[in-house]
Order: structure tokens, then C-alpha cells, then sequence
């Protein structure tokens, strides 16, 4: 039998990144310091109270948002110091978002949805024949032409979820993706992104609950912007 | 096309705010074509009156409202004849006394004119002929009848008959044809159609206290400005100071009106630009309304890949979509009010190609110019911001 040095490919590295917003009593730091990598295929949950950062770590990696101090390298790529439109074209390329709320735009039906992830991508290509098989993975294609009003909490999700991986993202942020449905639902979801998972994509789940952290490769815990693990 | 449709879809969601910020520019844009319309056929339809007056004419009018005429030096055939001489084969000179008598129970204007008159203004007989130097020189008692007078006087009319008129009968040797756009004018003294046609040289004119009116037609219409001059000189001999006397030159009205029209035109512009700026602020208001209220979406689309470029295009061609739609609409509601107002108020309208198109692109301007603020706004939101309080 042979054996490999496998290592995975570096999506995400932090290094000492402080996040400060300014407020009334002086600058308060949300994320203070923090150094980590996030590997290719690796599924991460990020736990801890409200307040403790995780939100605020979560979209400093999806470069949503850009640190006060330190770095933040995506792919290889330093990021700290991008144009909201590079960085804006790498989330468009590279970065899927999932939310609590589901944040489908209601007038647009599911595929629409997905749709526009692709839209704002470089190189469209076939936009229409991805969109369709990103909804065929998480199973709702036959709720293609509906309004997300028309849809049940766990179709909302996958509807969210199938936005999110259209065009293979490098990465995937999933932000309490089971907060807002029922437990047999959330099960649903999570086995969602356990196949996804297993199919290779890097996920980062921002979670309260212990049981969706248990089924994470790693587990990082936040308090007050700080690592505790 | 996609993202054509999505701001359609997108402005669907609230129809009724929709539909009113349209309705803003719709009025507008109405407004605009309607206004441009109506002074546009005001212009046209006094520059007409003017050019009825005969735009190759020089008019020289006693003035009578003062009261203080029969003091002044009156009008007399002699300054008719004194224009003709010097001003030579380049003039056709027609002097026109005019009075108001009752014939057969109605009042009429009685209008003593020489062959030339009817050369001047180019009246074409219906029946008969016109008066002739003969029938001026030798005061033969013959009248030509105005389309109008002649309608009035029924069967009496007929060319070959006689009217009676002041203890005299006259014979009836022509009729003017159909009223036609020569006449009446509110600038002119006299209604020819209206009008009864004697030779100058009958008697209840030479009565009169001098001419009402000389006309000195100028032949060739490049001269008219030098031979104006050369009237007024003449004139100014027998008349010093043109003390009740009026001198019109209807070309050099003209270009006064046409003046004093575009200024006219340029008020009702502006006002109707008013209209369109109102409808502007409606479209800011619409579209900062949206913005708020669709937070949510654009921290969503910002997250997906949006660039703050994109946003603001989106919004802006959400803001354009409505102009243009009121645009579109406001420019048939336009033609339908500019047709309704000449329809039911009888006021000449003018729908020009180039207001059609300046409203459109005033609007479209408008349109721009109010979502350039709202879209701003929306590309500038903080995604992590915008998020955070959509959860």
C-alpha cells in the first residue's frame, strides 16, 4: 500500500486580523487579533454566545467586510487592501452565502434567485443549465417557477443553499441555517450540507447549536472576538 | 434583458407607488406637449392674422378713437394719389373709405374701393365681376357683394338685380366667393366678406371726412422695409408727426409677434418644465422609499457578488423605466389633450415633432437625474451592515 503526503489547498487564512467599529464610547473591537486557515474541503463551525464575533469573523472571511488590521488572504491572494469591486467580483467567483433568514428576493421565482448569483459571475457561461442543476442537488428543480411566498421554510433554505453553490464557490458561509426551521427540517438541511460536504466543498457554519457543531471536522469557539479553543 | 426584467418585477411589487411616480412624469410630459401645442398654434395662428393682412401691404390707417379726428388732417384720396405717383410702377396704391349703413334691416359695412383693392387682395368673384376704373370714374351706382352679405340678403342678391339703399338703387354686377381664411381679422378695419362693394367715388363716401384706409401694395417683398421707409416720408409731408394716422406694416409685425411668441412659447416651456421637475422629486421619493425598503435585498445581492457599480445601475434603470413609461404615456395623453383643447375650445394647436421629442428627452433627463441620488444611496450601503439588521 502506498501512502500520500496529502495537503489540502489553503482557502482562507487569517492573520492577526482585528476588526474595530467605531462607536459612540470609542472603538469597539469585534474580532480582536485572530490567526486561522480555513483547508479546502474542510466543513468548520464557528460557535459562541451573541456578541462573541462569529458573524463579524464570518463575513471578514467571505470579504464581505475588510479588517481594520491584519490580513486576510484568500486563495493565496491578499485581500486586506482590494477595491470593494475586486473583492466584490472574488465573493461573485469564489464565495456562497447561506442565511438564517433565507434572504430569497421575493418577486423573483427560485430560479431567478439562483439566477442572479450567476449573473453577477465573470464568466456566465451557461447560467441557466448550472442554475437548474444547482436546484436538482438540493432537490426542489420542480419548485423552479415558483415565488419564494410559495414556499415552505425548508424549500426557502434549500432554495438559499442552491444560490449559494451555483458555479462550485470555493468556499460556502452558511450564517444559523437551521435557526429559523423545525427540527426535522433543520435535520434536512444539515444532511444537505453533509453530502455537500462529502462532495468536496469547504463549508464554515456560524452555529449556537452544539449538536450542528458536533457534526463539523472543526470546531472554533468565539468569545468576546477571541478564540477559545 | 435579465436585468431588465428584474427591474420590472422589482417595480411590479409596489404597482400603486409605481403608477403615481409615472403619473408625475405622465402629467408632465402632457403638459409639456400641450402647452408647446397651444403656443405654438397661437403663434401660428397670429402670424396668419397678420399675413391675412397681406404680408406685401403697407396699411396707413386713420386713427379714430381719440375723438380728436376731425381736427387732424384726415386721410384724403390726394395722399392715395401722391403715394402712386412717386412711388411709381413698384406700388400698387388702393385707398378704401368705409362706412356702416342699414341694409334691408341689418347693419353692414359699406366699403368704397377702387379696381385696385380687388387686385390686392386677390378676391375671386363667385358670380359677376369685380368693379371696374369705369365704374369709378363715371360713379356708376353698382355694388359687389361679400360671400357673407350675400347669404344675408337671400334671393335679393342675384347678380343682375338691385339693391336699394339710401333712396337709390344699385345694380348688382358680382359676388365674392366663399369666406375664405383672408378674413376677418381682428387687426383689420373692415370684414370683406361681410362687406358691401362700391366704387370710392359714390357720393355717401366722398361725404365722409376722409379716407378710412390706404393700402400701398409693394410689389417685389424684398422692398418692402425701404418702401415703408419711403411711405412714411410722404406721408409725414401732409401729415406731420403721423398725428392721426397709423402706419402697419404687417411683415415687420410679423417678425415682432414672432419675437414675442417665442417668448411666450419659452414661459410655457418652463412652466411645463415645472410640471416635469414636481414629477422628478415624485420619482426620488418613490425610489428612496424602495431603497429602504429593500435593504435586505441589496446587502443579499452585494453578498452574492454585486458590485456597488451594479446597484447603482440597477436603481437608476428602475428610476428611468418609470420616466420612461410616463414618457411614453404622457406623449400619447398629450396629443389627445392638445386635439381635446381644439376640439372643445376652439383654440389652434400646433403638435411639432421637435416638442414630442424635447419632451421625451427632458423626461428621460428627468428620469436620470432624479434616480442618480436613490441609487447612490443604495450602491453606498454597508452589505455587513444592511445584513445584520435584516436578520
Amino acid at each position: 500500500m502506498t501512502s500520500f503526503d496529502y495537503s489540502p489547498r489553503e482557502v482562507v487564512r487569517l492573520e492577526k486580523v482585528t476588526k474595530k467599529y467605531a462607536m459612540k464610547s470609542g472603538d469597539v473591537a469585534a474580532v480582536k487579533g485572530l490567526s486561522l486557515s480555513i483547508h479546502q474541503g474542510e466543513w468548520v463551525s464557528l460557535v459562541g454566545p451573541s456578541g462573541s464575533g462569529k458573524s463579524t469573523l464570518m463575513h471578514l472571511m467571505g470579504l464581505l467586510d475588510a479588517p481594520s488590521e491584519g490580513s486576510v488572504f484568500f486563495e493565496g491572494e491578499e485581500t486586506s487592501q482590494l477595491s470593494d469591486e475586486a473583492r466584490s467580483h472574488i465573493r461573485g467567483e469564489k464565495v456562497g452565502f447561506v442565511f438564517q433568514s433565507f434572504n430569497l428576493i421575493p418577486q423573483l421565482t427560485v430560479l431567478e434567485n439562483v439566477l442572479l448569483a450567476e449573473g453577477y459571475r465573470k464568466g456566465k457561461g451557461s447560467a441557466l443549465i448550472a442554475a437548474e442543476e444547482a436546484l436538482d442537488q438540493v432537490g426542489i428543480l420542480h419548485r423552479k417557477d415558483h415565488l419564494p411566498s410559495e414556499l415552505s421554510g425548508g424549500e426557502l433554505q434549500r432554495g438559499s443553499i442552491a444560490r449559494a453553490i451555483v458555479g462550485s464557490p470555493s468556499i460556502l458561509f452558511a450564517d444559523e441555517p437551521t435557526g429559523n426551521l423545525d427540527q426535522e427540517t433543520g435535520r434536512s438541511i444539515l444532511r444537505l450540507f453533509d453530502q455537500l460536504s462529502k462532495q468536496g466543498t469547504t463549508l464554515v457554519i456560524v452555529t449556537h447549536d452544539e449538536a450542528v457543531a458536533r457534526l463539523s471536522e472543526r470546531r472554533l469557539a468565539l468569545k468576546d472576538g477571541d478564540l477559545v479553543v | 434583458m435579465r436585468r431588465l426584467k428584474e427591474c420590472w418585477k422589482s417595480l411590479q411589487v409596489h404597482r400603486f407607488r409605481t403608477l403615481l411616480s409615472t403619473l408625475g412624469i405622465l402629467f408632465g410630459v402632457a403638459a409639456f406637449i400641450a402647452m408647446m401645442a397651444i403656443g405654438t398654434g397661437a403663434k401660428v395662428a397670429s402670424l396668419q392674422e397678420i399675413e391675412h393682412l397681406g404680408i406685401q401691404n403697407i396699411l396707413i390707417r386713420k386713427v379714430d378713437s381719440s375723438g380728436k379726428e376731425s381736427r387732424l388732417p384726415t386721410l384724403s384720396l390726394e395722399d392715395a394719389e401722391q403715394l402712386q405717383a412717386l412711388l411709381g410702377e413698384e406700388v400698387v396704391v388702393a385707398p378704401v373709405s368705409r362706412l356702416t349703413e342699414v341694409v334691408e334691416e341689418n347693419p353692414a359695412t359699406l366699403l368704397g374701393v377702387t379696381r385696385s383693392f380687388f387686385s390686392i387682395y386677390d378676391l375671386s368673384l363667385f358670380r359677376g365681376r369685380p368693379l371696374s376704373d369705369h365704374d369709378v370714374q363715371k360713379k356708376e351706382r353698382v355694388v359687389v357683394l361679400g360671400s357673407e352679405s350675400a347669404r344675408r340678403l337671400g334671393l335679393k342678391s342675384v347678380v343682375g338685380s338691385s339693391l336699394r339703399l339710401m333712396g337709390h338703387d344699385f345694380l348688382i354686377v358680382g359676388q365674392l366667393g366663399e369666406k375664405s381664411d383672408r378674413d376677418p381679422s381682428p387687426l383689420s378695419t373692415h370684414s370683406i366678406d361681410d362687406s358691401l362693394l362700391f366704387p370710392l367715388s359714390m357720393e355717401f363716401f366722398e361725404n365722409q371726412p376722409g379716407l378710412s384706409e390706404i393700402v400701398v401694395h409693394v410689389k417685389d417683398p424684398e422692398a418692402i422695409s425701404v418702401m415703408a421707409l419711403l411711405v412714411k416720408e410722404i406721408v409725414e409731408r401732409n401729415h406731420p408727426q403721423l398725428q392721426g394716422i397709423e402706419l402697419i406694416i404687417p411683415k415687420e409685425l410679423m417678425r415682432q409677434k414672432a419675437a414675442t411668441h417665442s417668448r411666450f412659447n419659452a414661459l410655457l416651456a418652463s412652466v411645463a418644465a415645472i410640471s416635469l421637475l414636481v414629477g422628478g422629486i415624485g420619482i426620488v421619493n418613490a425610489m428612496l422609499a424602495s431603497v429602504f425598503e429593500r435593504m435586505r435585498e441589496i446587502g443579499v445581492r452585494r453578498a452574492i457578488g454585486a458590485t456597488e457599480r451594479e446597484i447603482w445601475g440597477q436603481f437608476l434603470l428602475e428610476a428611468v423605466l418609470i420616466s420612461l413609461g410616463g414618457a411614453l404615456l404622457g406623449l400619447i395623453f398629450g396629443v389627445m389633450l392638445s386635439l381635446g383643447i381644439e376640439w372643445s375650445l376652439g383654440w389652434k394647436t400646433v403638435i411639432t415633432l421637435s416638442s414630442l421629442f424635447l419632451s421625451q428627452v427632458t423626461a428621460l433627463l428627468v428620469g436620470i437625474v432624479s434616480g442618480l441620488y436613490p441609487a447612490l444611496v443604495a450602491a453606498r450601503l454597508d452589505p455587513v451592515v444592511v445584513l445584520r439588521q435584516a436578520v
